[in-house]
């Protein structure tokens, strides 16, 4: 008899959803009781029985309430994008409710899928108006989604531009709620498209963002990201999640979502997990999805590919196989014009990049649609030149498509892309490193791909659905022997370099390494470089796993000095397991040249700790040619192949190299010495090298600067600029680019969203949540890249926190501070770590103390104040001693910076700036914020180091006077002699805290610059002379020593190009005045003596024609070029030194009175004074 | 037994170089930074090496600022050791408990097993020093007693 008292499920979802729907607080069968309407769904579901989700939304749906927040074909506004997220319940549950959702509007998503093949196309072609078209169907058809958006904001800036994207991004951005999801995946889309963003620097960027999620409030947000932001492959699990968050935004984002989940369904190994896709698709037949019938076949729920067409794919890649490369590629465009299939990509990319006819000898494909702007020509064309020049000579191509692949990864064809860029990345993988979904993405199927598939049951299921439609094909064929590994199947027709290389490769997998090696030595002599270059990594490869050590180093050696383009293919990881130290190999090897240019590269590419190596091959084969300093090298020339000896003095004969060999007695000197005549020698060989030359200058500069120090540095402040700022420009210039391009584009109302920024707001260390996105981006980035540059300059690598952790916290200061007390034996040290402290024996033995009680109380105070002592030494060092972050709040390393500075620099900023001007800008003010640290910690330890220490000293002399008070004067007199030696000693100590003048950023003064410069043009022109060089040298200029030596090179080298005369001298005069405490001015004259033959009238013309430039601002494009800017690159310098804080503006002036020649500069510094004042240290 | 002590703090190396002479019959050569213990193995043979493993590239003087940090100098000594086939052991003492930098970021131990890893025919263990407890001393000792 049936249960009254028990409902049917359908009974039960249909109370519940009226329930839900009539936001009833009573709740008779269900345990959830929904008092917060707006999460109704969100709540209610996962007390749902997945099996009846269909009768659930089925009466949802009669009932329509936006409370429900159910997935419809009503047109979404952008605020609706960011409904409440589902609660995750499990996999099955989640799979079923996307099941139930989708079946339910495949009209609608036909509807979308056919709007959305024709703007692919569209834009395939060049004609963005009629894609734009396609979009405004689908947008007005269903509202907004995600992959709208993401689709017009690429359309957008492929079409109108960086300024029309983001206008449109910033609108969108402003209708979304601030912190939520959509918001910044919209905002990172849109910096994504930026023409000056790269793929990598992008995910550099963002990884750490992403990484900052937390699972807890943030669930699935990381593989919501990376299925968007990265196109990246989830796993199953992963996928899942973005499915479930995709329900919050639009039917089109849960569709297209659901599709790759199904794709990663299908890609797996285990029959149980492929089931769940394969019920679907059986199921499904009403979506007329190319995408989805490609899936069926996999399945072999149908074989309804088009042969015809497959026939056609067959019969050009056959053509392309054999040589004919010409056919391949005409065939393919005519068919690529009527379809833009991704194998046709891949056959046209590779036959254009082959052929060698004389038609179109610069194998750039134009107008294929007859419009300019055919996204599929470039496509071509990018392809075509990285697979004919690699990954480094076609890097730019390399970049481009990488970009193209992320901001149009839902177009087919763009995965012709990954397939040849993932391709070109992995020709010595077992595997292709292609997206592992690859083959599931295409409408179709082609050989090519069968080695995309990692699982060899995949392989093997792929080769089966192939050999219907390409049996007798040459693709087929080679495809087919490759994965029987059988040589003998391989086609004879193939065209020789592709015979070779796939012999050859076959050969190697098999262990037939000579074999191999014969069949790379024909690719290397190809003259088609897609086959030379991976001839050289076979033929490398082979070469060592045959003992071949000697050939393989010095064929090596020889490829990267001849070509720079063969490295990425080369086995650094194999090379540097093989030539190691010590090692009978190594001795076979260290008397070749080669071996360490070889290393060298392994350092580069590979791995920077296998610099010692490097090293030592680089001090073995001098040893081995009979000298022990590369300048001994120089009489011996002829002996070495120019490119190689060329090289190796150039990039191997590095001061970091030489340091370390035992040839330089004379110290860092002498090695610098070294380095300069190897660079003099070079510039012989080879004259007007620009690195080289600069590299004389800073050498010159160095050598200046050393041998004017007069005592011992006692600073243990440093900061490696030279490395913060080689950082900088190799980090940071993409971003720089986008802020230049951001300025030249006036864009900055576009992309902000309140008026203007907070004024005082610090610039945190540790960044805010990971989801927020800045309201005003313009200034966000500038923002960014001073914290990059901050960041690196503080950073335990090379900055501030490494040499302040090495030089002071770790072991200096605390062996500093204990030493006044211990030379008295007033301080006794623990047993172990942690352990109690030791009984004072020196004091006992001397007082001779029996007592017990008073025996106690002695161990009592000395190991008090012990402990005390040493907990005030630790607090010095991992409290006050630390950058001040939000864990190190008591840090007197305070480099904080506001809004307002942000804005400072802004305005620094003009749209010739270089990257460089603004490192050094960056660099200036860091260096400044340094300065005020120095004199606050000075203060700090003068004043409460000292006064906190006193109070501990003395609470030992109380405690011991009131033990022993008729026996303790000797004792007495040691603490007090000891508090005498703690204040000498804390005042070195205190020493320590000035700018170090063993460094880059020492106190290098005005004068030392002049000199410096004079040193440096007298490289060239020994006959040049500066007079008159100021003595006053009160002001240093830390840190910015480089721009001054700058500007005076620039001078000087005017004085010498212009003087007309043979002993060209110039005469300096400087001032300074103090305008206010903090505020300095420099002025500075060079004049000369202009010769007898210089027309002055002609001189005075230009140099006013000059001075109007400067005054328009026109004067840019000069700046540039090498010829006659000389006083455009010193204005453009002198104009760094605006004083932060003070509006007074540097200036510079320049013409000819009577036969002299004059330039004036005034310099506006802040000022600080460093050294504590006698009195403040009597304090 | 005759040790190269190769220690650019001079407290740090005085108080070794005391510890040392009271507990071992020893002669003592102290070297300043990573080239003067490189010359000093190169002219000599010891028994035993100490190492300290940060350290300046040349020794510090009025004329000379040292030159380039070296943060891993006794592990590059160690690799002077074993380019050269010289069997003398070695002991690294030093007073961090952390090296390198960044994604490079290892601790103590992890150091220890490299250098373990690397240099077997040297390298006898590394040694924890303090100016403030006297543990390390007991260590030091058990490890030159093998």
């Amino acid at each position: 008899m049936k249960d009254r008292r028990k409902i049917s499920n359908k009974k039960k979802v249909k109370i519940q959803t009226t329930g839900l729907l009539k936001k009833t607080e009573s709740g008779k069968y269900f345990p959830v009781k929904t008092t917060d309407t707006s999460r109704n769904l969100v709540a209610l579901r996962p007390t749902v029985d997945p099996e009846t989700y269909n009768d659930f939304i089925k009466e949802l749906e009669r009932f329509p309430n936006d409370l429900t927040h159910l997935i419809t074909t009503k047109e979404i506004a952008i605020s609706n994008l960011d409904t409440p997220h589902l609660i995750f319940s499990d996999f099955d549950a989640e799979f079923a409710w996307a099941k139930a959702t989708i079946f339910r509007h495949f009209n609608a998503i036909n509807e979308f899928v056919h709007h959305s093949n024709l703007y692919q196309k569209k834009l395939l072609l060049g004609r963005f108006e009629e894609a734009n078209e396609e979009l405004d169907k689908i947008e007005n058809k269903f509202g907004y989604s995600i992959w709208l958006i993401k689709n017009r904001i690429a359309l957008l800036q492929q079409h109108l531009g960086l300024e029309f994207q983001k206008a449109y991004s910033q609108k969108i951005k402003n209708e979304l709620r601030a912190g939520s999801l959509p918001r910044f995946i919209i905002h990172w889309i849109s910096i994504r498209n930026e023409e000056q963003t790269s793929v990598n620097r992008f995910i550099t960027q963002l990884e750490p963002l992403l990484g900052k999620m937390t699972k807890l409030t943030q669930f699935g947000y990381q593989e919501y990201c990376r299925y968007h932001l990265f196109a990246e492959d989830l796993t199953v699990d992963e996928m899942i999640q973005v499915v479930r968050l995709e329900y919050s935004s639009s039917l089109i984002d849960y569709f297209e979502s659901f599709l790759c989940l199904l794709r990663g369904l299908l890609l797996n190994d285990e029959s149980k997990i492929r089931s769940r896709a394969e019920h679907f698709l059986k199921k499904e037949t009403n979506i007329k999805d190319g995408r989805l019938e490609i899936l069926k076949c996999y399945c072999g729920l149908g074989n309804n590919l088009n042969s015809a067409k497959l026939k056609m794919f067959g019969d050009i890649s056959d053509k392309l196989l054999i040589g004919d490369f010409s056919a391949a590629y005409k065939e393919s465009v005519t068919s690529l014009i009527n379809e833009p299939d991704p194998e046709l990509v891949v056959i046209c990319s590779y036959s254009n990049s082959f052929r060698t006819d004389e038609i179109e000898n610069n194998h750039q494909l134009k107008h294929l649609s007859g419009k300019n702007d055919c996204l599929l020509d470039k496509i071509i064309n990018w392809l075509t030149e990285m697979l004919q020049n690699g990954q480094v000579s076609g890097s730019n191509a390399y970049n481009e498509l990488n970009k193209l692949s992320l901001n149009f990864s839902t177009l087919s064809v763009i995965d012709a892309i990954n397939f040849l860029v993932n391709s070109e990345n992995s020709h010595f993988e077992d595997n292709l490193s292609v997206r592992k979904t690859l083959p599931y993405r295409l409408l179709s199927v082609h050989p090519f791909f069968v080695d995309s598939f990692a699982l060899k049951t995949n392989k093997k299921r792929y080769l089966d659905l192939i050999e219907s439609y390409y049996n007798t094909t040459v693709s087929f064929d080679i495809c087919s022997a490759l994965y029987h590994l059988e040589k003998d199947r391989l086609p004879t027709s193939l065209f020789a370099e592709q015979y070779s290389l796939i012999s050859g490769m076959m050969n190697y997998k098999d262990g037939n390494y000579s074999k191999a090696i014969s069949d790379a030595e024909k690719l290397i002599s190809s003259p088609i470089k897609y086959f030379s270059r991976i001839g050289y990594g076979l033929i490398s490869r082979a070469l060592l796993k045959n003992g071949n050590y000697e050939e393989a180093c010095k064929l090596i050696g020889s490829c990267l000095v001849s070509n720079n383009d063969y490295y990425p293919y080369l086995p650094f990881a194999e090379l540097s397991t093989v030539f190691k130290p010590g090692t009978q190999i190594w001795r076979s090897v260290n008397k070749f040249i080669e071996l360490s240019i070889v290393l060298d590269a392994c350092v580069k590419h590979y791995n920077q700790k296998l610099e010692i190596n490097r090293r030592f091959a680089y001090e073995d084969f001098l040893l081995k040619s009979g000298v022990s300093k590369p300048s001994e090298l120089f009489s011996k020339i002829e002996l070495f192949e120019r490119k190689k000896i060329v090289y190796y003095l150039r990039y191997i004969c590095i001061e970091s190299n030489m340091d370390t060999s035992s040839a330089f007695a004379g110290g860092s000197s002498e090695v610098l010495e070294e380095r300069l005549k190897i660079c003099r020698f070079l510039l012989e060989l080879e004259s007007g090298v620009n690195a080289i030359e600069s590299e004389v200058r800073d050498l010159v500069r160095r050598k200046v600067i050393t041998s004017r120090r007069q005592e011992v540095d006692k600073s243990r402040i440093y900061v490696d600029l030279e490395r913060v700022k080689v950082w900088a420009e190799k980090e940071l210039s993409e971003n720089f680019g986008r802020y230049m391009a951001y300025m030249k584009s006036n864009i900055e109302g576009k992309v902000t969203a309140t008026d203007s920024l907070k004024k005082h707001e610090p610039l945190a260390i540790t960044p805010t949540s990971a989801i927020d996105i800045p309201e005003n981006e313009v200034n966000d980035l500038l923002r960014y890249m001073y914290e990059q540059i901050r960041d690196v300059y503080l950073s335990y690598e090379f900055g501030l926190d490494r040499f302040i952790s090495t030089r002071i916290r770790h072991g200096e200061l605390e062996r500093n501070m204990r030493k006044p007390f211990q030379k008295h034996e007033l301080i006794t040290k623990r047993e172990y770590e942690n352990g109690p402290y030791l009984r004072n024996a020196y004091w006992f033995q001397k007082l001779n103390i029996k007592d017990r009680y008073f025996q106690k109380e002695f161990d009592k105070a000395f190991s008090t104040f012990s402990e005390t002592y040493d907990n005030q030494i630790s607090k010095i060092a991992s409290e006050w001693l630390q950058i001040k972050r939000t864990d190190k709040g008591s840090g007197l390393f305070n480099f904080m910076v506001y809004d307002e500075d942000v804005i400072n620099f802004s305005k620094a900023i003009n749209p010739d700036s270089s990257l460089k001007d603004f490192i050094d800008l960056v660099i200036v003010s860091l260096e400044s914020t340094l300065m005020i640290n120095l004199i606050v910690i000075q203060e700090q330890l003068n004043k409460k180091a000292k006064d906190e220490t006193k109070t501990i000293i003395n609470t030992l002399q109380e405690k011991t006077q009131s033990i022993l008070p008729n026996n303790s004067s000797l004792l007495q007199n040691a603490i007090n002699q000891g508090r005498v030696d703690f204040q000498t000693q804390l005042n070195k100590i205190i020493d320590w805290f000035v700018p170090s003048a063993s460094g880059n950023s020492p106190p290098f003064s005005i004068q030392d610059a002049m000199i410096a410069a004079e040193a440096i043009i007298k490289e060239a022109n020994p006959a040049f002379k500066v007079n008159d060089v100021p003595e006053d040298d009160s002001i240093a200029i830390h840190g910015q020593l480089p721009i001054f030596a700058d500007i005076f090179i620039n001078i000087f080298e005017n004085v010498v190009k212009r003087s007309g005369l043979d002993s060209p001298e110039a005469f300096v005069k400087m001032k300074t005045e103090i305008v206010e405490e903090e505020l300095t001015v420099i002025s500075v004259t060079v004049e000369n003596e202009l010769g007898p033959n210089v027309d002055i009238k002609q001189v005075t013309e230009e140099l006013n024609r000059k001075k109007e430039l400067l005054k328009t601002g026109n004067y840019a494009k000069y700046v540039a070029t090498e010829k006659n800017s000389g006083l455009f690159k010193i204005y453009r310098s002198v104009l760094h030194f605006s004083a932060i804080g003070f509006d007074l503006k540097p200036t510079v002036d320049f013409g000819i009175i009577e036969t002299k020649f004059f330039i004036t500069m005034t310099f506006p510094l802040r000022t600080f004074t460093l050294s504590l004042t006698e009195e403040k240290i009597e304090e | 037994m005759k040790i190269l002590l190769v220690e650019d703090a001079e407290d740090k190396r005085d108080e070794l170089c005391e510890f040392l002479k009271e507990n071992i019959d020893c002669d003592i050569l102290v070297a300043k930074s990573f080239q003067s213990g490189l010359k000093a193995i190169k002219e000599n043979v010891f028994d035993l090496l100490l190492l300290d493993m940060s350290m300046p590239t040349f020794d510090i003087s009025l004329s000379e600022s040292g030159g380039r940090d070296q943060p891993f100098g006794g592990e590059l000594l160690l690799a002077e050791l074993m380019r050269r086939e010289i069997n003398t052991k070695a002991i690294v003492v030093t007073q961090f408990d952390l090296f390198g930098t960044g994604d490079d970021l290892i601790t103590v131990e992890d150091l220890d097993m490299r250098l373990q890893d690397t240099f077997q025919d040297n390298y006898m263990g590394i040694v924890q020093y303090s100016i403030r407890h006297s543990g390390w001393e007991e260590n030091l000792l058990k490890k030159i007693n093998g």
